[in-house]
C-alpha cells in the first residue's frame, strides 16, 4: 500500500486523539518541567488521568518545588534512561524474541518522508516508542488506512505490554497515569 | 486500586482541551507520506544496490585492523574487512561485528547522568550537557588556578586517540594521565626496549616467510596485540609453505590446537626452556657467532657461561617438557635460521621472573641471528609518523597545533615542580632524591610514575594502573577530580573490590566523571556519567606495526551519527578545555573535527577525500623493513656528527643523540638502542634494584637473563595449584559481555582443569568448587601475607590440554553491570566486598527472552566474578602484573 | 575513471552463473575463530538460540591428544536433500545454481523438514514463524558478494565456489585434497565438501548446527551439565 497525502494539521476535532499521541511522546522522551507540568493539569488531562489512576489527582493539585521536579526526574531516569526498568524501546515488548530493531523508520520506505520533530524526540533512536508515538501525532490528515496502518503495524504490537510493565514499576502516580492512558489507546 | 477504562470519546476530549490550549504543536511531514509497511521484527536483509560500505578501523579488540562498515539507511548493518589494509589483508575476526552489537545496544549510555543520592546507590538524572560540563569545570578550573593541577586525574583502560587526551592533561597541567599498561604486557615491553630501543617495544615476526616458530604461550589465534595479523599469515605459512610452530601453553588454546606440536608447561617455566635451548644451541654449534659478535652487546662465551647449568633434563625438571624434545626443538629451530623465530607475549611474561624469561626468548632470536631476516623476527614502526627511527621519508604526521608543554617534573631545583614534591611521603622524596639524574627528570609523582618501579617509566610512562587505588587509599597523593575513560577497573582490575571501595569514598575521591558507552561497574561508581559516541561514530589517527614490514596508517572515521546525545571523546574534551578556559582553550580552537584530522594527515601524498575513501594509505614502492639496522646514514644524516673511536658510535653533535655506529668502516645506523647495539647485556636492572632496595640477588635485578623459580612457585605443595586466567577468541577485555552473539558463544567461565587432576580432587565435570587464592612471596605488594587473599566459586570443565597443576579461567564473563546480556546471570566472588550494585531490575525478571542460557530460563547462567580473587601482584621494577603466578586451592562445595 | 574500490565491486553485473554452488570447508585452516559464526547471525538476523550455522568446538578423543578441533557446521546444501523431499508443502526449493533454500511464502511449519535433516541445519525462526535455514547469503551472492561466512573468515577455511565448474578453485583444492562430505553414509551428496574432517567428529558433533543436550563443547555451555548446588 502506499499512499500520497497532503500535509496538513487538521481543526480540532477532526483526529482530536493526536495530541494525546503527542502528550504521551512528551511524557516519555523527556523529564517533567513547568511546561509540560501545565499541559497535565488542563481540566480535561487532569481528569483523564485521575480517572486511570486516583492517586494522581493530590500530586497535580499541590504546587511542585524543585524537589519534587527531581523526584519525577529521578524516577524518569529510573523507568526509561538507567537502569531502564522499563526501557522505551519497541522491540522488547513486542513479544517476539529479540526484536530490537522494531523501528518507525522502516514504515517509511522512501528518503525524506521524515516529520519535522523537536529535537529532544529527532534524536532518539527509531526503536524508541515516544518517537512512534509522536509521530502517529503527525499523521493527521492522512487517509484512515494510513493512520490504522501506521497503528496497527506499530503501536499496537507493543502497546499493551510496556503499559503493563510501566503500571507495575512506576513508583509515581504520574508514570502509572501515563501507563493508564497508553493502555486506553486502542 | 482499579483502573477505570477510557473510551474512544474520552481521548477525543481530551485531545480536544490540549489542542485549545494552544501548549502542544504536533508535529507534521513536509512532503507527502509514501508509506509502505513491512513485517515489524527485522530490519530486512541489506540491499547491496542501497547500501554504503564505508572504510574506517575496527574497535572490537585492541588490533585494530581496517574493516568497512555497511550502511543502510543510516544503520550500521554488517562489517567486513578492508583488502586496502596491507596488515590485516581484509580479514576479520568474531569482534569485529561487536561493534554493531555495542552501537545500537539498547542499554546504550545515551545522556549525561548525574547521581542523585549516595554514590553507588544506583540512582541518576539526566542532565544536559551544558550543565554537566559546566559542574566539572566548576571541579577542575580551581585546581589548575591553584597551582595544584596535579590534583586531577585521568585514567582510561583504552585510549586509542594517539595523544589526542594527552593534549587534554598537557593543557590542563597534569602529569597524571593513568592507564592499564602494566596490567597487561609491561613485563613483555621492557625486554623488547631493552634490547631493541624504546621504539621497537612491539615486534613485528616475519610470519610470511618463517619456517619456524616456536611460541612461549602467545595465544594469536584468539587474542595477542596484532593477533588477527599473526594469525592469518601463520596459518597460510603453515598449511600452504610447510611451515612449523611448536607451542608451549598451560591450556589447549585455539593456537595450542593448530600447532604442529603443543606441550602442555608449568606456568613460570618458560624461561627454563628458553634457557635450555640457547644450551643446546650452543652445544651444537648452531649458533650465528657473527651475528652475534656483530650485534650483542655480550661476550659469546659468557653467555655460553650463563647457560652451562640450564641442560634440557634440568628444564624438564623445572617445566615438564621432556628434555629430548626441548633439545630437537632447539635444533630444527636454529637450522631453520634464519627464517625462523620466537613468539611470546603474557604466557610468557606476566611472572615474577617474566621479564627475564622474556629476556631468554628474545636472545634465542640474537643466537640464531635471524632478526631482521625474511622469515625471522623482525622490527617495524610503530606509533605515528614523526620521523623516528625506521620512519625515515615517511610523510610526518602529528596532531596539528598548538599543543602544550608536558608538565615540569617532580623534585628540587630549578625546572621542577618543587610544590607537588615536598607534598610526597618522606620515604618517596628521599627515594627519589637518590635516583640517577636521567630518573629525576622523568619522575612525576607516584601514580604516573611511582619510584618503587623505575623500569615502569624508564623508557616511557608505561605506568602501574594496579597501585593506582592502593597508592590513593594510603593517601600518597591527594586526588580532587578523578575521569574514568573506557575503564574497567572496578571490574577487570586485581582485587577491584579495592578499587570499588576507593571510588565509592568520597574522602580519597571528592568527585568521578566516567565516560563510557555502556553503564560499566566503573561508570556505576561515578557522580556524572558522560556518554561517548562508538568507534563507529567518530574519528581517530591510527598506526601500528604492520606484519607485512611496510609502515603504513589509517583513519577512523565515522559511518553515522553519533546515537542520542553521545559524544566522541575529542569533542568532550575539547567542549570542557574551553569551559575551563585560563588558557586551555588555546589548544582547542578548533570546531571542525574533521578538519582536525584532515590537517593531522595533510602531509599524504593522496587527497584527503581520496584517503578518506580508501581508509587506509601505504606506500607501495616502499622496501620492507628487513636488516634496518644495517642500512647506511644518508649524508643528510650524517652532517654534523662525531664518532666514538672506542664504540664507533655516530653523535649528532648538536643533540648528543646517538644516529648510527661504524661497522667495518661504514656508517651504519645499528640499532635505536644508546649503545647502537643488541642490549642482552643492560645495567638497568640492577641500576633500578639498587634504587629501590631490592636484593641483587633477585632475579629481577639481573643485567642479564637470568632463570629463577617463581618465589610461590618453589616447593609447592601437592594440593596446590597455579590458578591462571586467559582470553577468549570471542570476547575482549571486560567490555565485550553485552555482546549478544558473543555472549552466546561464550556466556560461562568455568574452571578448567586436567581430569586427572579432577579425579584426583572427587569431581566430576559440572561440579562447583570454591578456588581460593593465596597472596604471593617475593617482593610484591602484601607479600606472604598468610590466609586466603580471595576466593569465588564456580563449576569445572575437563579438558586434557590443561596441564595438571593449572586451573584456568576467563574474566570476560560474571558482569554485575552493563545491561541485561551482560548480567544474564552472575555471582559475584566471596567474599562480598565492595558496593552492592545489583539493579532491581535485573532481579525483576525483566531478563529478555532471547537469552536463553540465562538462570531464568533454566540456561547455565552467565558467568562468575573474580577479580575480586586475583592479588595485586606488580612485578618488581617494571610493576607489571603478574596474573598468572596465582597459587590456590580448590575444594568441592 | 578511477578504478573500483573492491566493496564497489558490486551489483547484479557482478554475479557469477554457476551450477553447483558449495562450499569448501579446510578444517587444516580452521581456528575456531567464530568469525563466521558470527558473521552469519549479524548479516541474517538470526535470532538467538537458533543457528544457520555454528562452529563446533570437539574435543580429541585421544588419550594422547589435548587439542581442539574446530568444525563449522551449516546447512549442507545436499544434490539429494530430505528436507525437500520431507516438506509436505513443498516450501524448500532448489535454487538455478542447486542451492536449497526456504520459501518463506509456503512453509506452515510442519517441522518435518527439522526431523528429515541428518545435520541439524534448519531451525524454526519464532518471530518469522517459518522454518529456517542458510541459503548461502542470496542476497550477496546475487550482486557478487561471497556468503557472509565465506568473506568474514580470516583463514581461508570457508570457500565458495562452484562444484560443477572444473575450473573452479574449490573443485581442484577438494579433488586434490579428497574432500568429503560430513556423514557421508546418509546418502545426501553434500555441496558443502570438508578436508581434513574425521569420523569421530560426526559422532561428537551430535546434532550438528543446532544446540544439542548432548553437546560437550566448551562454547555454548549449556545445563546438560550437572552443575552442583548454585
Amino acid at each position: 500500500m502506499s499512499v500520497a497525502s497532503k500535509k496538513c494539521n487538521p481543526p480540532a476535532g477532526e483526529d482530536s486523539v493526536a495530541p494525546v499521541y503527542a502528550l504521551l511522546g512528551e511524557l516519555l522522551s523527556r523529564e517533567i518541567d513547568e511546561g509540560l507540568l501545565a499541559i497535565l493539569r488542563l481540566t480535561e488531562v487532569k481528569e483523564i488521568l485521575a480517572r486511570v489512576e486516583p492517586d494522581v489527582a493530590p500530586v497535580l493539585e499541590e504546587i511542585w518545588d524543585e524537589a519534587r521536579f527531581e523526584e519525577h526526574s529521578v524516577e524518569f531516569c529510573r523507568l526509561f534512561i538507567y537502569p531502564g526498568d522499563c526501557l522505551p524501546i519497541a522491540g522488547k515488548w513486542t513479544g517476539n524474541a529479540e526484536d530490537e530493531t522494531f523501528s518507525v523508520r522502516r514504515w517509511f520506505l522512501e528518503e525524506g518522508a521524515s516529520p519535522d520533530l523537536a529535537k529532544h524526540l529527532a534524536e532518539l533512536s527509531d526503536t524508541h516508542v515516544a518517537k512512534i508515538l509522536a509521530i502517529r501525532a503527525g499523521l493527521t490528515g492522512v487517509s484512515e488506512e494510513v493512520m490504522g496502518g501506521y497503528e496497527n503495524e506499530m503501536i499496537h504490537p507493543w502497546r499493551s505490554a510496556f503499559a503493563k510493565r510501566l503500571s507495575e514499576c512506576a513508583q509515581l502516580p504520574v508514570y502509572r497515569a501515563v501507563a493508564g492512558i497508553l493502555d486506553a489507546l486502542e | 486500586m482499579e483502573r477505570k477504562t477510557l473510551t474512544r470519546r474520552d481521548l477525543f476530549r481530551v485531545g480536544g482541551g490540549i489542542a485549545a490550549s494552544g501548549m502542544l504543536p504536533l508535529p507534521s511531514f513536509a512532503e507527502g507520506i509514501s508509506a509502505k509497511p513491512l513485517a515489524p521484527g527485522r530490519l530486512g536483509r541489506i540491499d547491496y544496490s542501497k547500501a554504503k560500505a564505508v572504510p574506517t578501523i575496527c574497535f572490537g579488540c585492541t588490533t585494530h585492523c581496517g574493516v568497512v562498515g555497511w550502511v543502510e539507511n543510516g544503520r550500521v548493518r554488517r562489517i567486513d574487512g578492508n583488502p586496502l589494509d596491507p596488515n590485516s589483508k581484509g580479514n576479520i575476526c568474531s569482534k569485529a561485528q561487536g561493534m554493531i552489537s555495542y552501537t545500537y545496544y539498547p542499554e546504550r549510555l545515551l545522556y549525561p547522568l548525574r547521581r542523585v543520592g549516595k554514590r553507588g546507590e544506583g540512582k541518576w538524572k539526566r542532565v544536559p550537557w551544558d550543565e554537566a560540563l559546566g559542574e566539572i569545570a566548576e571541579k577542575m578550573r580551581p585546581l589548575r588556578e591553584a597551582g595544584t593541577p596535579e590534583e586531577f586525574v585521568f585514567h582510561y583502560g583504552r585510549d586509542k586517540t594517539k595523544g589526542y587526551t594527552k593534549r587534554f592533561t598537557n593543557a590542563f597541567g597534569t602529569p597524571n594521565r593513568l592507564n592499564r599498561r602494566s596490567i597487561c604486557s609491561s613485563n613483555r615491553r621492557a625486554p623488547l626496549m631493552s634490547f631493541y630501543g624504546r621504539e621497537f617495544e612491539w615486534e613485528s615476526q616475519d610470519f610470511e616467510n618463517t619456517q619456524y616458530i616456536v611460541n612461549f604461550g602467545g595465544n594469536p589465534m584468539e587474542a595477542y596485540q596484532g593477533g588477527l595479523y599473526m594469525m592469518h599469515r601463520i596459518q597460510h605459512a603453515r598449511v600452504d609453505k610447510g611451515a612449523r610452530m611448536v607451542t608451549f601453553e598451560v591450556r589447549p588454546s585455539a593456537t595450542a590446537s593448530v600447532s604442529d606440536e603443543y606441550y602442555p608447561i608449568m606456568p613460570g617455566t618458560d624461561g627454563a626452556v628458553a634457557f635450555a635451548m640457547i644450551h643446546v644451541i650452543l652445544k651444537e654449534g648452531l649458533e650465528n657467532a657473527e651475528f652475534w659478535n656483530r650485534w650483542a652487546n655480550y661476550p659469546l662465551d659468557d653467555l655460553r657461561g650463563d647457560v652451562a647449568e640450564y641442560t634440557p633434563e634440568w628444564a624438564e625438571e623445572k617445566s615438564g617438557v621432556p628434555a629430548d624434545d626441548i633439545r630437537r626443538i632447539a635444533i630444527e629451530f636454529a637450522k631453520a635460521a634464519p627464517a625462523c623465530c620466537t613468539m611470546s607475549n603474557r604466557g610468557s611474561a606476566k611472572h615474577y621472573n617474566g621479564v627475564q624469561s622474556d629476556r631468554a626468548i628474545r636472545t634465542l632470536d640474537v643466537l640464531v641471528g635471524n632478526v631482521g631476516k625474511p622469515g625471522g623476527f623482525c622490527l617495524s614502526s610503530l606509533r605515528g609518523w614523526a620521523g623516528r627511527y625506521g620512519q625515515e621519508g615517511l610523510p610526518k604526521l602529528s596532531q596539528p597545533g598548538p599543543k602544550a608543554s608536558d608538565p615540569m617534573p617532580w623534585g628540587l631545583g630549578e625546572g621542577f615542580n618543587e610544590d607537588a614534591f615536598r607534598k610526597l611521603p618522606e620515604e618517596v622524596q628521599e627515594r627519589v632524591n637518590a635516583f640517577p639524574e636521567f630518573w629525576r627528570k622523568k619522575y612525576f609523582g607516584e601514580l604516573a610514575t611511582p619510584s618503587e618501579y623505575p623500569l615502569a617509566w624508564h623508557w616511557y610512562q608505561m605506568r602501574v594502573g594496579q597501585l593506582v587505588y592502593p597508592y590513593i587509599k594510603e593517601s600518597r597523593q591527594k586526588v580532587s577530580v578523578y575521569m574514568s575513560f573506557t575503564l574497567g577497573a572496578s571490574y577487570g582490575y586485581p582485587e577491584a573490590n579495592l578499587a570499588r571501595e576507593v571510588l565509592a569514598d568520597e574522602e580519597l575521591i571528592p568527585f568521578h566523571v566516567a565516560v563510557d558507552i555502556s553503564y560499566s561497574e566503573q561508570a556505576a561508581l561515578a557522580d556524572i556519567i558522560l556518554p561517548e559516541a562508538t568507534s563507529l561514530e567518530r574519528w581517530d589517527h591510527h598506526s601500528t606495526n604492520n606484519y607485512g614490514l611496510v609502515p603504513y596508517t589509517g583513519v577512523r572515521q565515522p559511518l553515522v551519527k553519533p546515537l542520542g546525545q553521545s559524544r566522541s571523546i575529542q569533542d568532550i574534551l575539547r567542549d570542557l578545555a574551553r569551559r575551563i578556559g585560563g588558557g586551555m582553550e588555546e589548544y582547542f580552537a578548533f570546531d571542525d573535527m574533521e578538519g582536525f584530522y584532515r590537517e593531522w594527515y595533510q602531509n599524504l601524498p593522496i587527497s584527503w577525500e581520496d584517503f578518506k575513501q580508501r581508509g587506509i594509505w601505504m606506500d607501495e614502492t616502499r622496501e620492507k623493513d628487513y636488516e634496518l639496522y644495517e642500512r647506511p646514514l644518508t649524508e643528510a644524516e650524517l652532517a654534523d656528527t662525531s664518532v666514538d673511536s672506542e664504540t664507533g658510535i655516530i653523535t649528532q653533535k648538536e643533540s648528543g643523540k646517538a644516529v648510527g655506529i661504524v661497522k667495518d668502516g661504514k656508517s651504519i645506523r645499528g640499532f635505536d638502542t644508546p649503545s647502537r647495539t643488541i642490549g642482552v647485556y643492560d645495567e638497568i636492572w640492577p641500576i633500578a634494584a639498587k634504587a629501590v632496595g631490592l636484593p641483587l640477588d633477585d632475579v629481577n635485578a639481573s643485567p642479564v637473563a637470568v632463570y629463577d623459580t617463581v618465589p610461590e612457585h618453589r616447593d609447592l605443595p601437592e594440593d596446590r595449584y597455579i590458578f591462571t586466567t586467559f582470553k577468549w577468541n570471542v570476547h575482549t577485555q571486560g567490555r565485550s559481555a553485552h555482546w549478544k552473539y558473543h555472549s552466546e558463544i561464550v556466556h560461562t567461565n568455568p574452571v578448567f582443569m586436567h581430569p586427572d587432576t579432577g579425579a584426583k580432587l572427587g569431581l566430576k565435570e559440572g561440579d562447583t568448587i570454591k578456588l581460593t587464592v593465596f597472596r604471593p612471596k617475593g617482593h610484591t605488594y602484601r607479600s606472604g601475607e598468610e590466609g586466603a587473599m580471595g576466593a569465588f566459586e564456580n563449576h569445572v570443565r575437563f579438558l586434557k590440554g590443561v596441564h595438571p597443576r593449572v586451573m584456568a579461567c576467563s574474566h570476560h564473563v560474571g558482569h554485575f553491570e552493563q545491561g541485561s546480556v551482560a548480567k544474564a546471570e552472575n555471582r559475584k566472588s566471596a567474599p562480598e566486598q565492595g558496593i552492592d550494585s545489583e539493579s532491581k531490575a535485573f532481579k525483576d525478571a525483566d531478563i529478555p527472552d532471547k537469552l536463553w542460557w540465562s538462570r531464568e530460563k533454566n540456561g547455565i547462567g552467565g558467568g562468575v566474578h573474580i577479580n575480586d580473587a586475583l592479588p595485586i601482584n606488580p612485578c618488581p621494577l617494571t610493576g607489571g602484573q603478574n596474573w598468572y603466578d596465582n597459587v590456590c586451592s580448590i575444594e568441592k562445595v | 575513471m578511477p578504478e573500483l574500490l573492491p566493496w564497489e565491486k558490486v551489483g547484479s553485473e557482478f554475479k557469477k552463473v554457476r551450477k553447483r554452488a558449495g562450499m569448501l570447508i579446510d578444517l587444516r585452516r580452521c581456528v575456531g575463530c567464530h568469525a563466521c559464526t558470527v558473521s552469519c547471525k549479524t548479516e541474517n538476523e538470526v535470532p538467538l538460540g537458533g543457528f544457520r550455522m555454528r562452529v563446533r568446538y570437539l574435543e580429541r578423543p585421544g588419550p594422547e591428544q589435548s587439542t581442539i578441533a574446530f568444525a563449522p557446521l551449516i546447512c549442507m546444501q545436499c544434490q539429494d536433500a530430505p528436507c525437500l523431499t520431507a516438506c509436505p508443502s513443498k516450501a524448500i526449493v532448489r535454487g538455478e545454481d542447486g542451492r536449497v533454500k526456504v520459501d518463506e511464502s509456503k512453509c506452515d511449519r510442519e517441522e518435518e523438514c527439522i526431523t528429515a535433516c541428518p545435520y541439524g541445519a534448519i531451525f524454526i525462526n519464532e518471530e518469522k514463524q517459518v522454518a529456517e535455514k542458510c541459503d548461502l547469503c542470496e542476497h550477496r551472492t546475487d550482486v557478487g558478494l561471497d556468503p557472509a561466512c565465506v568473506s568474514s573468515c580470516p583463514s581461508e577455511a570457508l570457500q565458495f565456489g562452484d562444484f560443477d565448474d572444473p575450473e573452479d578453485p574449490v573443485t581442484k583444492i577438494a579433488a586434490d585434497a579428497g574432500a568429503l562430505g560430513w556423514k557421508e553414509n546418509e546418502g545426501t551428496k553434500p555441496s558443502v565438501l570438508y578436508i581434513g574432517h574425521e569420523p569421530w567428529m560426526e559422532e561428537k558433533a551430535n546434532s550438528g548446527v543446532q544446540l544439542s543436550e548432548a553437546d560437550m563443547d566448551v562454547t555454548y555451555e549449556q545445563n546438560n551439565l550437572e552443575v552442583g548446588k548454585r
